[in-house]
């Protein structure tokens, strides 16, 4: 990560916070575990959003009428 | 803070340079430490803060505010959006927040920690709502311009030419102070209320008080409600905000003048969305039902009240929300879309390096675009509905934004504090609960009279 130092420990030039800017967006971050609650919360969200869903369906063909 | 899996060498590229050279501009200007140069550091960082919540005044959106106006006047509804920008802001807080710790996008975040399984959903959530809300940009843009009597094929085409003109520079400063220009034009709904002859110790009790909804909790008013809260919190803000704060190259050091843009842009968003209501807040005091007008037919009603030139301002407003909003919108989809194919994904990026990038933005707005132009397609139906599916899709989407923003790891020093997670758990309990409210009231209309 990023941190305040990077840009003030150095006077950097241009060339230096290009290759800062390079390895910040190539970092690529490992998977987290997920906890079975968070999980749990995930997949109540999921079918939360598909029942909206079909609310949302029954109120278009409402107002299509 | 433990390391990142691998971090592979990587050759600076275009777009990193061009972000560097921002960077020099923004530590020379901070050097030299006098209140006009604050003022100079702060006017570089000022960007995608007030672009996000100026474009999330979109199309749907002022159609949503006119709506309110017009349907329930002032008394419920002003705090009520100023209730609503203050849990957008709390939302993009984090965002930017999250954007400047890790100095990448949301989608890349969520694919990296949750996998390809939650990301795709995530991923799914956001697809199909950038796109009807897109469709529903150029629906307004149509509607705005079809007012003057332009062709449709000429506003829509019109519009996708600006939205091409604005990346064709492939330079992030660009295209950011060009599109925030464009943006600022939301500021038209300010004259439009004045042409209305608001009564201001009204509209400071209507601020100071929150009066109760007229005609109590009906159906209707519960669509309106919720398509107002969508009107500020969307998915597509969570992905473009980070998007364009990494993008930027804003870093840690940046912070305060990240939470600045942010909240600049929210009380622009917030004063121009409450001019909406006041505009069109006549048309409720003239007892002029105004419950299915669409955009042209808004200023069309309008313009016995307010004038040919307020009319004309209105539609205007429609068209330079819809436009804006559409430039944003689709920059969100080209930004995840190469955020999760791990290809160029950045305004900075050449043509040729970012073919992709540039091809996603382009062609999500033609094919939204050209959908408008299909002859007698009840498209206009949908437009205060898609606001509707924006607040319903939200609540997965804002839990991905709070692990990511308690992820310790990824955020080190800047995660989450508790005051952050109460709010966030709390706009989020909000949003699922007004979801419910709405399904209650289209499965079983008669318990709420």
């Amino acid at each position: 990560m990023a941190t305040d130092n990077t840009f003030m420990q150095f006077d950097p030039t241009v060339p230096l916070d290009a290759a800062f800017y390079a390895s910040r967006r190539t970092m690529f971050w490992r998977r987290r575990p997920v906890s079975p609650g968070l999980q749990m919360l995930l997949w109540s969200l999921r079918l939360y959003v598909v029942l909206m869903l079909a609310v949302v369906v029954i109120e278009l063909a409402r107002v299509l009428k | 803070m433990s390391a990142p899996e691998a971090t592979v060498p990587t050759v600076p590229s275009h777009e990193d340079f061009d972000r560097a050279s921002d960077r020099r501009m923004i530590e020379r200007a901070r050097r030299h430490g006098s209140s006009w140069f604050g003022i100079r550091v702060l006017l570089l960082l000022i960007g995608p803060g007030v672009i996000t919540f100026l474009g999330e005044n979109d199309a749907p959106s002022m159609l949503s505010y006119a709506a309110t106006g017009a349907q329930f006047g002032i008394g419920f509804f002003l705090p009520f959006i100023v209730f609503t920008f203050m849990v957008g802001f709390v939302v993009q807080e984090m965002v930017a927040r999250i954007g400047i710790a890790t100095g990448q996008g949301h989608a890349e975040l969520i694919f990296a920690r949750f996998g390809g399984f939650w990301g795709g959903f995530a991923m799914l959530d956001l697809c199909a709502g950038n796109f009807l809300t897109l469709v529903t940009e150029f629906i307004g843009i149509r509607a705005g311009l079809g007012f003057f009597g332009v062709p449709p094929l000429l506003a829509v085409g019109g519009s996708i030419l600006v939205i091409g003109l604005a990346i064709s520079t492939s330079r992030y400063r660009t295209w950011e102070r060009l599109v925030m220009a464009l943006a600022l034009g939301n500021a038209i709904f300010l004259p439009i209320a004045f042409l209305a002859h608001p009564d201001a110790p009204e509209i400071g009790h209507a601020l100071l008080t929150w009066s109760p909804l007229p005609g109590g909790l009906k159906p209707d008013t519960i669509a309106l409600m919720i398509a107002d809260i969508g009107a500020t919190v969307t998915p597509w803000m969570l992905f473009f905000q980070q998007g364009a704060v990494a993008d930027k190259g804003l870093v840690p050091r940046d912070l305060l003048g990240a939470r600045i843009d942010t909240l600049v842009g929210t009380i622009l968003a917030t004063v121009f969305a409450i001019a909406a209501v006041v505009a069109t807040a006549p048309l409720f005091a003239h007892g002029i039902s105004a419950g299915n007008f669409q955009a042209a037919q808004f200023a069309q009603a309008l313009q016995p009240v307010i004038g040919r030139l307020g009319a004309s301002l209105f539609a205007i407003g429609i068209f330079e929300a819809g436009l804006v909003a559409a430039i944003t919108i689709s920059t969100s989809s080209a930004y995840t879309f190469g955020e999760v194919t791990r290809t160029a994904h950045s305004l900075n990026a050449p043509l040729r390096d970012g073919r992709f990038f540039y091809a996603v933005l382009l062609v999500s707005a033609c094919v939204a675009g050209g959908l408008t132009l299909i002859p007698g397609a009840p498209l206009e139906d949908i437009i205060i509905l898609v606001n509707v599916v924006a607040t319903l899709a939200m609540p997965p989407a804002l839990l991905f934004l709070i692990v990511i923003a308690n992820d310790s790891e990824l955020m080190g020093p800047y995660r989450n504090r508790r005051l952050a997670n109460t709010a966030g758990i709390g706009v989020t309990a909000l949003l699922v609960a007004s979801g419910l409210a709405f399904a209650a009231s289209v499965l079983f209309p008669h318990l709420f009279g």
